[in-house]
């Protein structure tokens, strides 16, 4: 998921989302179907989040669904 | 214990900054295929990058001083996260962290946003009582701590760090008020603080408090985070480059262990 055009408000909302999960897994909503796939990851550990401008945040992280 | 120095307006950065949060885990891959992780609490990091245009030659100064100091990536320093709230629950204040005294404080109380995310706090004592939390802030930091306030009946509340106060008025529409700059010279901890008067009661929402002298945007939190004190410069070398007389520009990427 690439984010981007953010405010600092929803940049940190992601940040604190991944903080508080970390490595644990979290229910995600598919934006395409709909549906809500239980044990999700934030995929290889980390998640990128930049400040360019005051309202030109971004954010990439990707996300795992594990069995 | 050093801090990365904060620049002439007060700011930790100028933009673009990112910031790159890892998770460590141990994976355990079993002969059956099946693979067992566990999260290494220990192992995290964060990996900043900041860019700098037009440092005078004191900020250039202050830069070079603590790369000096920490001999590179030698030696560690406080790092405070330049887009966080570094307030922890914020909208939670019966949470550890928080000390109410003996003020009643009531979440779930409608805020500027129309959700019920903020809370009332009630002082039914004789004499004033404040909402406080401390943060390991050395007092040569410049912060702003800020709040949205609203209450049924007009009144004043003290808004504080340490010794340096506001005193704002409440009305009945939501307003937000700050205090900002440094607290107390020699400290190792800064208190923010909000003091009722007796018998009144305050609507609050969005406490936070900022490693800058203006309020950004309200950023909810859980658990206080923000303020690294492991924090590393990433390289050995620094550059600083003159970009016109008087004036610097640089890059710099940092390492936190969290």
């Amino acid at each position: 998921m690439n984010l981007t055009a953010l405010d600092e408000q929803e940049l940190s909302a992601v940040i604190q989302f991944g903080e508080a999960q970390g490595t644990a897994t979290f229910t995600f909503t598919d934006p395409a179907s709909g549906a809500s796939v239980a044990n999700c990851i934030i995929s290889g550990g980390s998640l990128a989040a930049g400040l360019k401008g005051e309202l030109d945040g971004e954010t990439s992280l990707v996300i795992e669904e594990t069995l | 214990m050093n801090w990365f120095p904060q620049i002439g307006s007060g700011s930790i950065a100028q933009f673009p900054v990112s910031r790159g949060r890892q998770w460590r885990s141990i994976v355990n891959v079993m002969e059956s295929g099946e693979q067992i992780s566990l999260p290494d609490t220990s192992g995290g990091l964060i990996q900043w990058r900041l860019s700098y245009q037009e440092l005078t030659n004191q900020e250039a100064a202050n830069l070079n001083s603590l790369f000096q100091t920490s001999q590179g990536q030698f030696a560690p320093f406080t790092f405070l996260d330049p887009l966080a709230n570094l307030l922890g629950w914020s909208e939670s204040l019966a949470q550890p962290g928080w000390q109410c005294g003996v003020l009643t404080v009531s979440p779930g109380v409608n805020d500027p946003l129309g959700t019920q995310r903020a809370s009332s706090i009630a002082n039914g004592e004789g004499g004033n009582q404040s909402l406080s939390q401390s943060l390991s802030l050395a007092g040569s930091v410049v912060t702003c701590f800020s709040v949205w306030l609203r209450g049924d009946s007009a009144t004043a509340v003290t808004l504080a760090r340490d010794s340096a106060q506001i005193i704002a008025a409440v009305t009945s529409v939501w307003t937000r008020v700050y205090v900002s700059g440094s607290g107390t010279s020699g400290a190792e901890a800064s208190t923010f603080s909000l003091e009722v008067p007796p018998g009144q009661t305050v609507d609050v929402w969005g406490l936070q408090v900022e490693a800058q002298p203006y309020p950004s945007k309200y950023k909810a939190t859980g658990a206080a985070s923000g303020i690294y004190e492991e924090t590393y410069f990433a390289g050995d070398q620094l550059t600083l480059t003159d970009t016109a007389p008087g004036l610097s520009a640089c890059d710099i990427q940092l390492i936190s262990r969290v």
